[in-house]
């Protein structure tokens, strides 16, 4: 190999790596929260037919647009020229991608919560409880058990689409990169680095999911055994 | 209706339950056609009958489960809901519903409890969401309850993890802790092999010691006579006799229910 390694050159940017991978690490936090959130809610609403038929389309179009042409389309949408004020890229960000985490959500739990055995809801409703309180603590509880692995694994992509962020100037660990190359033209180097910082969050992540996953379908093999 | 009460427990109280013309369909099936009688305060109902012939369907009508398509139900003589009526709503609202409910527990046949929870939790949910009490006194009653059914080690156990009998017990337990008035038990031990259905039946004799109300389907003949103050044969739909455990067996009044205590008699 001809080429020289020398990550010490690299040393002046940690500051602006690990500011960057907090960056990451906070942006994708709230696509996470605000995703899932909205994408509950609309997974609720689409119980009832006429939902079905206003919301499928929206949440169909959302689905089929790449996240980082809907980065895009939000960028130049929530600037000056359109409505008058800018918002900051980080929000912007977190507003693109928590849109396209909703619409993958409520899909998986629209169809979750139509798989809900009716004898699990009819036990709630036999001590008295009202229809939201059947949702709220016998359904919702019944479909995070169902979702917990896909919902792991989608956030766990949304922490790999935030390296898009960058793209319009939010600081993440992929913009810090960028700064290294134009400062230094280190560029092998500085990939490296984002490359081990994301797998150093991920790995972590996806073993998690893996132990969540088998601890939930033991709990399934029992059941029908 | 023909059918005498026999030595009513508590004479000159309302009746537990008074059910009129109550009729069910599902599509153009009739499944309940017109069942009228009344359940007297602290006494023991047992409904047997052919499989398909509406005893399932009946319970779930009287705790609001389905709702009827026509007529008249009334606890304790002071909640009536009224159906299929000129002046009845079409539909009967929530408050309804859930009014009766906590007054009228139901124990399903193939148990339907929160299988992925722990015992504690499925005894818990109800007295703290439906009654809001505090979860410590939950708890507690919880604790009490499972001593009393021989199950105080398996409280933390998720209901997955337990046998047959066990989760029967489980479920009449979950729908005694929020102390109904009235208690119906839906063949709660079909699903059960002998062993663990003699432990189900002796818990329910505990709580005939207990003055509770009931409503009880079962296949065990035995059982029926020995605990009920009398039987009600439902077939097609329709009671075809109700009378005490004994003058049903000494003087069946048809021949379907001849011939269905004679089978029973021979599997039992
Ligand atoms: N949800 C339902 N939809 C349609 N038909 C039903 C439903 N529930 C019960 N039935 C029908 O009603 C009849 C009585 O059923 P059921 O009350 O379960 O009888 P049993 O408990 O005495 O065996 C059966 O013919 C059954 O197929
Ligand atoms: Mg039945």
């Amino acid at each position: 190999m001809n080429y020289d390694w020398n990550f010490s050159r690299l040393a002046p940017y940690t500051r602006a790596f690990a500011s960057g991978t907090a960056t990451t690490l906070t942006l994708t936090f709230w696509v996470v929260v605000l995703g899932t959130i909205v994408g509950v809610g609309l997974g609720l609403v689409l119980r009832r037919r006429a939902a079905i038929y206003a919301m499928y389309p929206i949440i169909d179009v959302i689905r089929a647009i790449p996240p980082l042409v809907l980065l895009l389309f939000f960028y130049f949408l929530l600037s000056r020229n359109v409505i008058g004020r800018t918002v900051d890229a980080y929000w912007v960000c977190v507003i693109g991608l928590s849109l396209n985490l909703a619409a993958f959500v409520a899909d998986l739990v629209r169809a979750a919560v139509a798989n809900v055995p009716a004898s699990v809801i009819d036990a709630g409703l036999a001590l008295g409880m009202r229809r939201h309180q059947v949702t709220r603590h016998v359904v919702l509880p019944h479909v995070a058990r169902e979702l917990l692995p896909s919902l792991t694994a989608l956030y766990i992509g949304m922490l790999k689409l935030s390296s898009l962020a960058s793209i319009i100037n939010v600081r993440d660990v992929v913009y810090a990169a960028q700064t290294v190359i134009a400062d230094i033209s280190r560029s092998l180097e500085a990939w490296v680095i984002v490359g081990v910082i994301y797998v150093v969050l991920v790995l972590p992540a996806t073993y998690g999911a893996r132990r969540l996953e088998r601890w939930s379908r033991r709990g399934s093999e029992r059941r029908s055994a | 209706m023909n059918a005498t009460i026999a030595s009513p427990p508590t004479a000159g109280a309302p009746p537990a339950l008074r059910v009129e013309k109550l009729r069910k369909t599902f599509g153009d099936h009739t499944v309940l056609r017109d069942i009228s009688f009344e359940l007297a305060q602290g006494e023991i109902l047992g409904v047997i009958g052919p499989s398909g012939g509406g005893k399932t369907t009946l319970l779930r009508c009287l705790n609001l489960l389905e709702e009827p398509d026509s007529g008249a139900l009334s606890y304790f003589g002071d909640l009536r809901v009224s159906v299929g009526s000129n002046d009845a709503p079409k539909s009967l609202p929530e408050e309804t519903r859930t009014l009766v409910r906590r007054q009228v527990g139901l124990v399903f046949q193939n148990f339907n409890l929160w299988d992925e929870r722990t015992v504690l939790e499925n005894l818990t949910l109800g007295p703290t969401v439906v009654q809001r009490i505090a979860r410590e006194h939950a708890s507690a009653a919880a604790i009490e309850l499972c001593d009393q059914f021989g199950l105080a080690r398996y409280l933390s156990h998720r209901v997955w993890q337990l046998s047959g009998g066990q989760k029967q017990r489980v479920a009449i337990m979950r729908a005694l802790i929020m102390n109904p008035r009235l208690l119906l038990l839906d063949e709660v031990t079909s699903a059960l092999d002998p062993m663990l259905a003699a432990e189900v039946l002796n818990s329910i004799r505990d709580l005939r010691r207990q003055g509770r109300t009931m409503i009880v389907v079962t296949h065990h003949m035995e059982f029926a006579s020995s605990l009920c103050d009398r039987l009600m044969f439902l077939d097609q739909g329709a009671i075809v006799q109700l009378d005490t455990p004994g003058s049903l067996k000494a003087n069946p009044r048809t021949d379907t229910v001849k011939r269905f205590l004679e089978i029973l008699r021979s599997t039992n």
